[in-house]
């Protein structure tokens, strides 16, 4: 019994954190209706970035966070100036390819800067409670609830700021949205900001766990990507459904099911899904094909 | 009789004076010649090659690596994330072939194209429901899971130690001079170039351009299975990879999983757009590019990943066909100084119709429709629309903007669901597919055009016409000389549909070239490519200059008539319509408000009504 509740937190772990990622993607999908593949590698250098802060910087690591979520948001922004905008005419595959190129880039880069070694990287809280046999560690429960008040911030942000509704009206209807008077320019550029900072909250909690070395995001981001189709792509609680879904299934996978099979496992997500309900597990909406 | 005897002689002497070699003197393209050239040179070159014959047998796996890429992303439009998976799938193939049997290189490549293809294929499943991005991220996820699989199945890969690979044998023999491989591989690599070439320009490669530029057409007008030929390109994109992968195991002679990661996959994706992703010469020109670089100037290896990034985000903006696009693009303006490019203003020469003896009648279908209904949320567009064509009528389709005409066309070809009732010629038909439809026989223009960008007019010409082709794709890949026959016969034919609409001279310009008009006609052109029973023509004369329009019309009606077909022609233009029309039905706000002669529609009061809106 205990055992099925380790794996449950495990996957709720896990899942808030593909779910993250997934409304990162998904906030981008949904007003720029592109797919950001550099995402997993930038909230990889959000974690390197924090990393510096606090080892280099002597900042202490709330701080050091926050001030690598600022970057994150400037490097978004600086993303979208350089790789987006000149290519929005393209079309929508011109600028996936720039973001790909904004990822070869920003891998080099990390390797050049950090090194290619794994760093170590202690959870700044230490230690772990122990409640009828379920072992929790400390730095856990600091990434559910960091999950939990980033997800309400960004709900809160959509629904009830100005930014929110412009951004909603954008997703809703581009050109009926500039029609009102609403920026195009500038709700992309917040979003893409905003959308680096939630992968970056990710890749900066996930750190102490995973170790800070080149790729160290590569999986989470896979999970993401998988969560947002899980959620059809077009809501963002779907895709936090879709995450928790997925934390639990690999999860249980990890526990049950031989090693590559759980390797393959956002693989065959991916592929069983798209053949059989392309519209995502919890979208009840008939969305119109939009790609 | 004789008369037109004399005519169909000159139709001949016309054709032998306009290029009319016989068909087999188009079994050698200039791109063989290229490929052999480049044979040679390496050949001869193989001496100084020597000691840095690792990096250029690597340039050649990437090479066949780009070729795939170029069928697939290039010409299809589908991008991968997953070419590293295929190419391991390549080297872990031929790594165990070599360990364990005394099989040699041919059965590697063989082997490891077949799985290639499976995979590849398997991959590409999603291609039948979804649309570009899921692919992408299912590639992505291919990419990034499949390294881990193989991480994990040790008896294949050898897990995280990698395992050495056995010796190179040709043909039963063991190959252990310096240069073997890279004489092999270049061999292999000018075959496979080859086999892409004939496939990019046979009717793979055609369909595959029109997927890309026009997805919606591809599958409506030309009534190619896109689901299927997705599948395929996936296909041969792995296929290709695969084989690079052969290459590029006996090149490093110990393999990894470690090398196969996401990185490469992307890399693989940014040499073939940094070198041309449109043309077999980026493939290797990239290919050169990313391995060279680093050979030629040592210090850069290190910043491979921000090099190449920056290069491609500058050569996506500024030149979005790569370094071949850079070349091409100077080459044509030198071209355009020298060559006046063609009088594409001038009115064409809308010579008569000549007779002729393959014109066959194909007849005109019996269209019958039965409370037809299309509703978008809570507008109904068109309500419940009945009424039937007899054969070989031509239907002026008239009414106000958002009357649904566009929509009636839509429902009847299955571009949009619509309930109720179509037939065709008896037939109920509005179960099937869209692409079963037009094969059934019904041909249709655009409003908006949906031309392939990017590709000349006989080329539209072409793919209407691709119905008509039988040849098997392997057949096409080596061109076999029934293939050679059947293209040269089709672009004969194709040829003289551009010349029955005056555009002849202009077959080999670029549709996006032509001025507005002339891509109307091309528009036309490619309908009646498909031989339909029931032509559908949508505007097809809106915003022309009215002795344009009176004469395209005039002669596709023409041209219609000859051949029997029924026609429905949506044109706002009423003395146009009553001088062409069998038969007038007026719909407004969806339904249909009149129905009879010009005359009769014309001057019925409720027409009148919808059209001064009183």
């Amino acid at each position: 019994m205990s055992e099925t509740i380790q794996l449950i937190i495990a996957g709720i772990e896990n899942g808030l954190a593909y779910g993250l990622v997934a409304l990162a993607l998904i906030m981008i999908f949904k007003t720029a209706n592109v797919l950001n593949f550099a995402q997993g590698t930038l909230a990889g250098l959000s974690g390197y970035l924090a990393y510096w802060f606090f080892t280099s910087g002597n900042f202490p690591w709330p701080l050091a966070a926050l001030a690598a979520l600022a970057c994150a948001f400037l490097i978004g922004i600086v993303m979208e100036r350089i790789a987006v905008r000149p290519l929005i005419q393209s079309g929508f595959f011109s600028i996936v390819i720039a973001t790909l190129a904004v990822d070869a880039f920003a891998t080099n880069a990390i390797e050049q800067v950090f090194g290619t070694d794994p760093l170590p990287f202690p959870p700044p809280i230490a230690g772990a409670i122990d409640v009828g046999g379920v072992r929790l560690t400390h730095w856990s429960i600091v990434i559910m609830i960091t999950a939990v008040v980033v997800l309400s911030i960004i709900t809160a942000l959509i629904q009830r700021t100005e930014l929110g509704l412009a951004m909603r009206a954008f997703a809703d209807d581009q050109t009926a949205a500039q029609l009102m008077g609403v920026s195009e320019a500038y709700v992309s550029r917040m979003t893409w900001g905003l959308s680096t900072a939630v992968g970056g909250v990710v890749g900066i909690v996930l750190a102490p766990v995973l170790f800070l070395q080149t790729g160290y995001m590569n999986g989470t981001f896979i999970n993401g990507l998988t969560a947002a189709i899980l959620g059809g792509f077009v809501s963002l609680s779907g895709g936090v459904l879709g995450g928790l879904t997925l934390g639990l299934l690999d999860a249980f996978a990890v526990k049950y099911a031989p090693k590559a099979l759980v390797a393959a496992l956002p693989l065959l997500v991916v592929l069983l899904l798209l053949l059989l309900r392309p519209r995502g597990l919890f979208n009840r909406q008939k969305s119109t094909e939009r790609v | 009789m004789a008369d037109a005897r004399r005519v169909d002689k000159s139709i001949d002497a016309s054709l032998a004076s306009s290029g009319g070699r016989p068909w087999w003197a188009n079994m050698f393209r200039l791109s063989d010649a290229y490929i052999l050239f480049g044979v040679a040179i390496a050949f001869l070159a193989l001496p100084s090659l020597e000691t840095r014959r690792l990096v250029v047998t690597l340039i050649i796996a990437y090479a066949i690596v780009g070729i795939g890429l170029v069928l697939l992303f290039g010409a299809g439009g589908q991008l991968s994330l997953g070419q590293a998976i295929f190419f391991a799938v390549g080297a872990f193939t031929s790594a165990n072939i070599s360990r364990q049997t005394t099989y040699g290189f041919e059965l590697e490549v063989l082997v490891a194209v077949g799985i290639g293809f499976i995979v590849g294929v398997v991959v590409g499943l999603p291609a039948l429901r979804v649309g570009g991005l899921y692919l992408a991220i299912a590639t992505f996820a291919l990419s990034f899971t499949g390294q881990q699989v193989l991480f994990e199945w040790k008896a294949v890969s050898g897990g995280g130690a990698g395992m050495p690979v056995g010796q190179l044998r040709l043909f039963g023999n063991v190959m252990d001079e310096k240069l073997s491989l890279l004489k092999i591989s270049i061999v292999l690599l000018a075959i496979l170039l080859w086999i892409a070439s004939n496939l990019l320009r046979g009717r793979t490669g055609r369909a595959l351009h029109a997927l890309r530029t026009s997805e919606s057409a591809t599958n409506s007008v030309a009534a190619i299975n896109v689901g299927w030929l997705k599948l395929l390109a996936f296909g041969l994109s792995a296929a290709f990879a695969a084989a690079g992968g052969v290459v590029y195991m006996h090149a490093i002679s110990y393999v990894n999983p470690e090398n196969f990661d996401v990185d490469l996959s992307i890399l693989f994706m940014l040499m073939a757009i940094i070198g041309g992703a449109r043309s077999l010469a980026g493939a290797v020109l990239g290919a050169t590019f990313v391995l060279g670089m680093p050979e030629v100037f040592r210090g850069i290896q290190q910043y491979e990943g921000m090099l190449y990034g920056s290069i491609l985000l500058i050569l996506i903006i500024f030149s979005p066909k790569g370094l071949v696009g850079v070349f091409t693009a100077a080459a044509q303006g030198v071209r355009r100084l020298v060559l006046r490019p063609p009088d594409a203003e001038a009115m064409a020469d809308l010579s008569p119709l000549r007779p002729r003896g393959d014109r066959a009648q194909i007849g005109g279908a019996c269209i019958d429709l039965e409370k037809v209904k299309v509703q978008f949320g809570g507008l109904v567009a068109v309500d419940e629309v009945s009424f039937v064509i007899e054969p070989g009528q031509v239907i002026g389709l008239v009414g106000p903007n958002g009357a649904g005409k566009t929509t009636l066309f839509n429902g009847v070809c299955g571009l949009v669901p619509a309930s109720g009732t179509v037939r065709f010629n008896g037939t109920d038909i509005s179960r099937l597919s869209i692409r079963k439809r037009a094969l059934s026989g019904i041909g249709r223009t655009f409003q908006n055009l949906n031309l392939h960008d990017d590709r000349t007019a006989l080329d539209h010409v072409l793919i209407g016409m691709d119905r008509r082709l039988r040849y098997h794709r392997l057949a096409e890949a080596c061109r076999a000389p029934w293939v050679v026959k059947a293209e040269h016969e089709l672009h004969k034919q194709a040829q003289m549909l551009l010349e029955d609409l005056g555009l002849g001279h202009l077959s080999e310009v670029l549709v996006q070239d032509l001025p507005y008009g002339i891509q109307k006609r091309i528009d036309v052109a490619r309908a009646l490519a498909t031989s339909p029973q029931l032509l559908l023509l949508d505007e097809p004369a809106a915003g022309l200059p009215s002795a344009e329009a009176n004469e395209i019309i005039g002669r596709v009606l023409e041209i219609a008539r000859n051949e029997g077909m029924t026609v429905v022609i949506i044109e706002h233009n009423v003395e146009l319509v009553a001088s062409v029309a069998d038969r007038v039905i007026v719909l407004d706000a969806g339904a249909v408000i009149a129905d009879g002669t010009a005359e009769e529609a014309f001057t019925n009061p409720a027409v009148i009504a919808a059209y001064l809106g009183v």
